[in-house]
């Protein structure tokens, strides 16, 4: 009996113990998950937190339609998404504060830094240019290396659709690249 | 063959051809022999593939959360709060990072190509890949130029990795947790061997060219039931598994097993009566000597396999020998005791070099290929030490949060694994000199194009345990060795069990397609979504009780199915259906044989339906025929005889029906 088994019995029965320690377990690669979504360490902390919550409120009804893994990787990415629009909200009223106190507008983002070479530089930028729905899928297949139908459970759409957007990241990756 | 214009090419570049279905990847690949432009696009989708990984990496992987793991912190207002100061302090916090990471980078500057580790370049080594996982078990390829490693986990899972992107080749699931692997080579492909907690060893083939993974011969339990398996070895070629187990027992088996069959046993030492769980073998690299330390005694043993003959070197100090590897050369074999490490002279039959300063016992050790340096790792100090192995002096130091638990060199020597313990779960690191480039991308041949990742599940029947008693399961078909037909076959299951309360029985069975792990045996209940499968359930009262369910399989609904997985579960009812039991079984499914041999193509001619129906008396042709070239059947006319409807719906995977020519027309 793996100790994952045990501890889905234990949570489904309501043990908090067990619910804490299975919850755990997953944390470090919803963490990293939300790190990859939100690019900022508070941040997916946060919604790793808010993920736990709600993987907590919804474990009972976990009816395994996916692997547990799936799924607490779906309810951290409607967690990022929702702390996404929350964050842009805040960069909107950034701007408008901005304009009024006369700040520098043009921010050179600090983290781009972090990159040595051009390249890197200008590939990074374009990660972050990308739309949210293909940044997902290009960081769900790249950086987390789950396979399509994985990544299409965990964003809820079909392969085809994952087809879609990959392809259109690259297009427009490419273009910003200019790989020789 | 169908020919594919260069857009939908690039499409399916883009989405990678180990997720591709059958037909596509093989349109693709017939595209790519013929078209340069896209083999072009190929190479660079495949550099932007691996240098989006790296950037990623780059970007991500150093960030740690905050988060204790044992705590679950109180819910935050952060995100209700739309101020400015948040907004700033976040920014101060990021160029904080920021700052880290310009350090780090300027600490330790990329590399453009991989370098030979050695002891100028040990300086230079920085890690590439953290995954963390409960990872209990690690050892790379053996082949050359190949940068796979094979992982174990807690929960069976046994993986084949690119140490280089973190991209999972293959997957499959061990009957347990895994505690020791070996991996090598074996004939043209290579073997892996996994020992699990319990004691169980499995030996897996694989062909990575093929992306094929499968299980060979039956689980080996150790013959003595008395005592379990704890250490592993295989020899050179992959013929010999070498066993230590807890008395102190080493026996050796040959691979070369039929499926169904147990290794045979070939040879036995038996050197203790005492229980031991420490110790370590391994074959020298032609295959003829065999080191055994057993963790008991400050000894190595060299056994002569031809001779039976034995030759122990006893550690000048500490009272136990962990850890024993070769020299390439054979000539030599280090040791790995408490503290220290040595190096013995086989042919002069003493030590020559001590690598001293390990403040505990040592617990892990690895040579690299060409023997120059000797990496070990200890327990309290949580360090990994690199050694000049032909003198002896320590080059580098690296230190780790929590103890290391094992250490691999690669074959080409390029890159050194290591496992460590965290808190947050079990953290392999991949270390190298040009961590943050992928090779590929730097070698001057083409780079290739990603190979299939076919995950080829292993046939397991995975048993939770005795919620429910009296357990009895009976599986349709009984095989699960063989390849089962591309059609025309009833799989499914009976169970018969007692049970104390009320339960539901339940079987579910889908398709797996290539590229698919299925999940953990009580996680997955039903087909993923869109995907057709059989299930049945029946609830039943507190008793004995038995649930027989059966479904017949059609390929025509399945087309690119490889395997089937069939699960039989029993829950309780109350309240939210409690797992009690659960087994599942792989099947790998044969494939048709136009699938296998493109020439017996499948040809739909349905123009000669019409013509057929004018012939009175004439039976109606079955619209599939194979390899015809493409008549056409009006200007035949009625045939005087029809093609043999027998070999018909089936004629695809009958090759002799593709050899039948068209009957002479009559005029």
């Amino acid at each position: 009996l793996s100790e994952q088994t045990q501890l889905l019995a234990l949570c489904r029965a309501g043990d908090e113990q067990a619910l804490t320690q299975l919850l755990t377990a997953q944390r470090p690669k919803l963490f990293r998950l939300a790190l990859s979504i939100l690019d900022d360490a508070a941040e997916a902390d946060e919604a790793t937190q808010e993920a736990w919550l709600a993987a907590r409120r919804a474990l009972p009804s976990f009816r395994g339609e996916a692997a547990l893994s799936t799924w607490l990787y779906r309810i951290t990415l409607n967690v990022c998404r929702s702390k996404l629009r929350k964050q842009r909200a805040r960069q909107r009223l950034q701007q408008v504060l901005t304009v009024v106190f006369r700040w520098e507008a043009e921010v050179v983002h600090p983290e781009e830094a972090a990159f040595q070479l051009e390249a890197d530089r200008a590939l990074w930028a374009a990660i972050r240019a990308l739309p949210d729905t293909e940044r997902e899928v290009i960081v769900l297949r790249y950086y987390h290396a789950h396979p399509i139908a994985e990544v299409a459970q965990i964003l809820n759409v079909s392969e085809r659709t994952v087809h879609n957007r990959l392809h259109a990241a690259h297009q427009k990756l490419r273009s910003k690249v200019h790989r020789p | 063959m169908k020919e594919i214009p260069h857009q939908q090419a690039q499409r399916w570049l883009a989405v990678g051809q180990a997720d591709l279905p059958a037909a596509e990847k093989e349109l693709l690949t017939a595209h790519l022999a013929q078209c340069e432009a896209c083999r072009t696009y190929a190479r660079e989708t495949l550099t932007l593939q691996q240098d989006l990984t790296r950037v990623m990496q780059m970007r991500w992987d150093g960030q740690k959360s905050n988060m204790t793991h044992t705590s679950i912190p109180k819910a935050s207002n952060r995100d209700s709060r739309l101020n400015l100061v948040g907004t700033l302090l976040g920014a101060g916090a990021l160029a904080a990072l920021t700052l880290a990471l310009v350090f780090f980078f300027n600490r330790a500057p990329v590399q453009q190509t991989a370098g030979l580790i050695n002891s100028t370049t040990v300086a230079e080594l920085k890690p590439a890949i953290y995954k963390t996982e409960a990872i209990t078990a690690v050892a790379f390829s053996q082949r050359a130029g190949s940068n796979v490693i094979a992982v174990g986990y807690r929960d069976g899972r046994l993986e084949l990795v690119e140490a280089d992107t973190g991209r999972v080749r293959f997957s499959g699931m061990a009957s347990g947790e895994v505690m020791a692997l070996a991996f090598t080579l074996y004939g043209q492909g290579e073997i892996i061997a996994t020992l699990t907690r319990e004691g169980t060893i499995e030996l897996w083939a694989v062909d990575i060219t093929q992306s094929a993974f499968t299980l060979m011969g039956a689980p080996l339990l150790n013959p003595n039931p008395n005592a379990a398996f704890f250490q592993l070895a295989l020899n050179h070629d992959g013929t010999k598994l070498a066993t230590l187990d807890s008395v102190g027992a080493v026996k050796i088996f040959s691979t070369q097993v039929a499926p169904g069959e147990t290794p045979p046993l070939q040879m036995q030492f038996d050197f203790l009566s005492e229980t031991t769980f420490a110790g370590d073998l391994a074959f020298s690299p032609d295959g003829k000597f065999l080191a055994v330390v057993l963790g008991t005694a400050p000894v190595a043993r060299v056994l002569n396999l031809e001779t039976n003959h034995e030759e122990t070197y006893t550690l000048p100090d500490g009272p136990q020998a962990l850890w024993v590897e070769f020299t390439p050369d054979g000539q030599r074999i280090a040791v790995g005791g408490n503290p220290n490490a040595y190096l013995f002279d086989l042919a002069r039959q003493q030590s020559l070099l001590t690598f001293a300063g390990n403040p505990t016992w040592l617990t892990a050790l690895s040579l690299s290929p060409d023997g120059k340096i000797l990496a070990t790792a200890t327990d309290n100090e949580q360090s990994v030490r690199l050694w000049n192995a032909e003198d002896g002096t320590l080059l580098r130091e690296i230190q780790f949060p929590d103890p290391v638990h094992a250490i691999d060199f690669s074959a080409d020597g390029q890159r050194l694994a290591v496992l460590w313990y965290g808190a947050d779960g079990n953290q392999l690191e991949i270390w190298s000199t040009n961590a943050a480039t992928a090779p590929l991308a730097n070698t001057p041949t083409p780079a290739p194009l990603p190979t299939e990742s076919i995950i080829s599940p292993p046939l397991v029947t995975e048993d939770l345990g005795n919620k429910v008693q009296n357990v009895s399961v009976v599986w349709l078909p009984e095989s699960q060795a063989t390849p089962l037909p591309p059609s025309g076959f009833t799989f499914g299951a009976t169970i018969t069990y007692t049970s104390g309360q009320e339960t539901i029985a339940h079987v579910v069975a889908y398709p797996l397609a290539s590229g698919e792990d299925p999940a953990p045996c009580e996680l997955n209940l039903s087909a993923p979504e869109g995907r057709p499968f059989w299930a049945n359930q029946t609830n039943y009262p507190p008793g004995t009780q038995t649930f027989s369910q059966s479904f017949p399989y059609n390929a025509e609904v399945l087309p690119n199915a490889t395997y089937l997985l069939v699960r039989i579960n029993v829950f309780d009812t109350a309240p939210v259906n409690n797992l009690l039991y659960c087994q599942q079984r792989i099947y790998p499914l044969a494939q048709p044989l136009e699938t296998a041999t493109p020439a017996f193509t499948p040809t739909l001619i349905p123009t000669f339906t019409p013509c057929a129906i004018g012939c009175e008396g004439t039976p109606t042709p079955p619209p599939f025929v194979t390899t015809l070239p493409s008549p056409t059947p009006c200007q035949i006319g009625c045939p005087e005889t029809t093609p043999a409807p027998a070999n018909l719906p089936n004629a695809s995977a009958t090759p002799a029906a593709t050899e039948t020519p068209i009957p002479t027309p009559a005029p």
